[in-house]
């Protein structure tokens, strides 16, 4: 776990985001943003990696664009 | 002074109803004003049509009368036997149960052989009528009587009148001759030979058969003129008298222009809406006018008792609606100003929520210094004396601040939306304010 991190626009993003992965059953914690990621938001995911698509979809599925993903 | 949403409501309510309360009886009086004279104008027209067929009506009865002695065995005896005692006799009994005012027999040159009123000699030779009935022709028509027909016949005085001008002017005029209803007829022996003719009628000036049957039947008052001069009517002076020989000013247009007039005029100090037509001798000469009129006080009376009646009604009307506006104005004041409090306490308790997230904002702000202080000493006691335990409790408190950073910088988001909410809280509480300010007046 914690293999992968995604990261949004803003930290209102994070916050909708974390519980749109906590409904559809994704384990994610939430994480500062490490420094190597460039985003507005100080806050960012951190989730397993064979969970990506599945986060992606429910992401999608809630209207929380993503920023990026960090691997 | 500002006043509060039930007063301008209330104050907005009462100006409507007065508003509509005053166009409606505005516009009631001025409709009624029009229809109403509009209605009188066709009830004087017709009953000035109606009293035109009294006239006609009786004129006929004068025809149809003197055609009947005319042919009486009796009259034409005594004219061939020219028994002027008997004649007299004879046309005195006839012309007082006929009602004629006077019944006159010629012979075949037109002079006078006897007449009902006495014994008075003359000649009607000049007379047209008399004329046309030694041809043969049963006339009747309404002819003006000079003074030299009116004496020989003593009804000069009947007819003799100083006439008042319509102002109340006294003299403004003399009348000596006489307005009658006459008719002529031949009366002939048994060879149809024309031996003399017969002649009679009612003088109108101070007679009123007439115009009281058709005052009884028709209601209102009514008049004869002859020429603009009132010689008979029903028209009553203030104290209780007929009004005769005076002048009536809208009837000088009717007699000079031969057209009859509808309108106002006021007689005996009333005012009437009247119809005067004129009164047309055989040669359709104008010799006088039919007055007919109904008191314009009868409209009025009308006109002010629906007026009356539609204040009293719109009166008791705006009451009701106004009664009723106050109770639906309360219960919209009651219910905005209910509501408004409403938001205003809700608006305190969300206060209370933002103070409590403040203080938890300073709280885990103070938490993380100490993960921090903690993160520094591990350091150092690492430094000194390192061990796999200080190693693993330098993870844990790694971890522990990553935790804190990203608690604190969910209260941080927390707290600035808190801080939005509150600035629309306040908009709110201010809005609340307002209305219960523009409702009771009271600024809460």
């Amino acid at each position: 776990m914690a293999d992968l991190i995604l990261f949004f626009g803003s930290n209102a993003d994070t916050m909708i985001a974390t519980k749109a992965l906590k409904d559809a059953g994704i384990t994610a914690k939430m994480i500062p943003k490490p420094a190597n990621v460039a985003s507005a938001s100080n806050l960012c995911l951190s989730i397993d990696t064979g969970a990506e698509a599945q986060a992606k979809t429910a992401l999608s599925g809630a209207g929380v664009s993503l920023g990026g993903v960090v691997k | 002074m500002r006043t509060s949403l039930r007063v301008r409501l209330l104050g907005t309510i009462v100006g409507v109803i007065v508003f509509f309360f005053l166009v409606t009886v505005v516009a009631s009086r001025v409709v009624l004003q029009h229809d109403l004279t509009q209605l009188g104008q066709t009830q004087v027209t017709n009953g000035g049509g109606a009293f035109a067929g009294y006239w006609d009506s009786r004129k006929d009865q004068i025809r149809l009368l003197v055609a009947q002695d005319a042919v009486s065995d009796a009259l034409r005896k005594s004219l061939q036997a020219n028994n002027v005692g008997a004649l007299t006799d004879q046309l005195a009994n006839v012309a007082r149960t006929s009602g004629l005012s006077f019944l006159t027999v010629v012979d075949a040159n037109g002079r006078v052989v006897a007449r009902a009123n006495g014994a008075q000699a003359g000649s009607l030779k000049s007379n047209p009528l008399i004329q046309r009935a030694l041809t043969g022709e049963t006339v009747s028509t309404a002819a003006l009587l000079d003074q030299s027909v009116l004496a020989g016949e003593g009804l000069a005085p009947q007819a003799q009148a100083e006439i008042r001008g319509s102002d109340g002017k006294p003299a403004v005029e003399h009348i000596d001759r006489g307005l009658a209803i006459v008719a002529a007829a031949p009366i002939s022996d048994q060879n149809e030979r024309t031996i003399g003719a017969i002649y009679g009628g009612v003088l109108l000036n101070h007679y009123y058969d007439l115009v009281d049957q058709a005052t009884a039947a028709l209601g209102g008052a009514s008049a004869i003129l002859e020429g603009d001069a009132i010689v008979s009517s029903t028209i009553q002076q203030p104290d209780g008298t007929r009004t005769v020989d005076q002048q009536v000013g809208p009837a000088a247009d009717v007699v000079k222009s031969g057209t009859a007039y509808t309108g106002t005029d006021t007689e005996g100090g009333t005012r009437y809406l009247v119809h005067i037509d004129p009164i047309l001798d055989d040669q359709q000469h104008v010799v006088g006018a039919r007055w007919y009129g109904t008191p314009l006080a009868n409209l009025t009376a009308i006109i002010n008792h629906t007026t009356t009646t539609v204040i009293l009604w719109g009166v008791i009307a705006a009451i009701v609606a106004l009664a009723f506006g106050i109770v639906v104005v309360n219960v919209l004041s009651a219910t905005l100003d209910q509501r408004s409090k409403q938001v205003r306490r809700a608006a305190k308790e969300l206060g209370v929520v933002i103070v409590g997230s403040e203080v938890s904002g300073d709280h885990v702000a103070m938490t993380k210094a100490a993960v921090e202080r903690a993160g520094r000493l591990i350091d150092e006691m690492a430094a000194s004396s390192p061990s796999p335990k200080i190693t693993e409790l330098k993870s844990v408190n790694a971890e522990l601040e990553s935790d804190v950073t990203v608690i604190d910088t969910l209260s941080q988001e927390m707290s600035s939306r808190m801080k939005q909410a509150a600035d629309r809280v306040a908009e709110l509480n201010d809005v609340a304010g307002a209305l219960t300010q523009l409702v009771t007046g009271d600024p809460g």
